[in-house]
């Protein structure tokens, strides 16, 4: 009996882990990756807050001022050294991959360090 | 061009605190209408940013949620006198209220340590989201998304808390 240990590799999961694996060091807010992923805005929340409480992903504050800047702060996330190995490690062993369906996933653009 | 679209800005931000500083503090909304001898709605709508704040509506909330220093209320008091700058600039895309109002329904079942955190992110991408041009119907699609993804959010959140707290 296979029990599964760890996330399950759902397709959006996977989707989301690819988008955070292209550019690692990168910091991304939840809309980016959605968007770079292809996925529906306002989706996604359970996944990286599974990931956050796993170590894989990080997140803090955008550093601006929203009373200067008039508008919110975003929260940015990224993946820890630990947690892109567990996802390079993860998508490898994904029984039904994104790659086999033949889905592309769109380069990430903006996010500040 | 800032100084007309700044006063719409600052309710919402002004709004956000006074969220913030109440949910923290464990305060209803039903206390904080107390406080104001005035609707549940009223509060809502304030931490919203909806309506016109009045500064002694706003003492009093910060009275209430234990805010002392003189600086800091001088700051978010005046922040609130800015506020009711006339003029509001209606061809700039803007946050629906009623998907503002939707979030902080999808933050609501979260555990109480996320949820200012999860609501104050909710309501930063519903901003992009206008700002990129989102009308009302997509602000409310991805505002009903985040309330539909509330409880696997909050399950993923506190079966992870579950499992660090075990010995």
């Amino acid at each position: 009996m296979g029990k599964q240990s760890g996330p399950r590799m759902t397709l959006p999961t996977q989707l989301v882990l690819r988008v955070l694996l292209a550019e690692p060091t990168q910091e991304m807010y939840g809309l980016q990756i959605c968007e770079a992923a292809g996925l529906p805005s306002g989706t996604i929340h359970p996944i990286l807050a599974r990931f956050e409480g796993l170590g894989w992903l990080e997140s803090r504050w955008e550093d601006i001022e929203p009373e200067e800047e008039g508008r919110p702060r975003r929260r940015y996330y990224r993946l820890t050294e630990d947690g892109a190995d567990r996802a390079r490690i993860a998508l490898a062993q994904a029984t039904t991959s994104v790659s086999t369906l033949g889905l592309r996933v769109r380069p990430a653009t903006g996010g500040q360090a | 061009m800032k100084g007309l679209t700044h006063s719409l800005n600052q309710r919402e931000i002004l709004g956000q605190q006074l969220y913030r500083m109440r949910e923290s503090r464990g305060i209803t909304v039903e206390q904080a209408a107390e406080a104001l001898r005035d609707s549940r709605s009223k509060i809502s709508r304030m931490e919203h940013g909806t309506v016109d704040f009045k500064e002694r509506d706003v003492g009093d909330l910060l009275t209430l949620y234990g805010v002392t220093d003189s600086e800091e209320r001088a700051r978010l008091l005046n922040l609130a006198r800015e506020t009711n700058t006339p003029g509001r600039w209606r061809g700039r895309a803007r946050v629906v209220p009623l998907a503002a109002r939707l979030l902080t329904a999808a933050a609501y079942p979260l555990p109480d340590g996320d949820r200012v955190r999860y609501a104050e992110e909710y309501r930063a991408e519903l901003w992009d989201l206008a700002q990129a041009g989102a009308g009302r119907i997509r602000q409310l699609r991805y505002a009903l998304r985040q309330l539909r993804n509330a409880l696997p959010t909050g399950f993923a959140l506190r079966s992870l808390r579950r499992r660090s707290a075990a010995p």
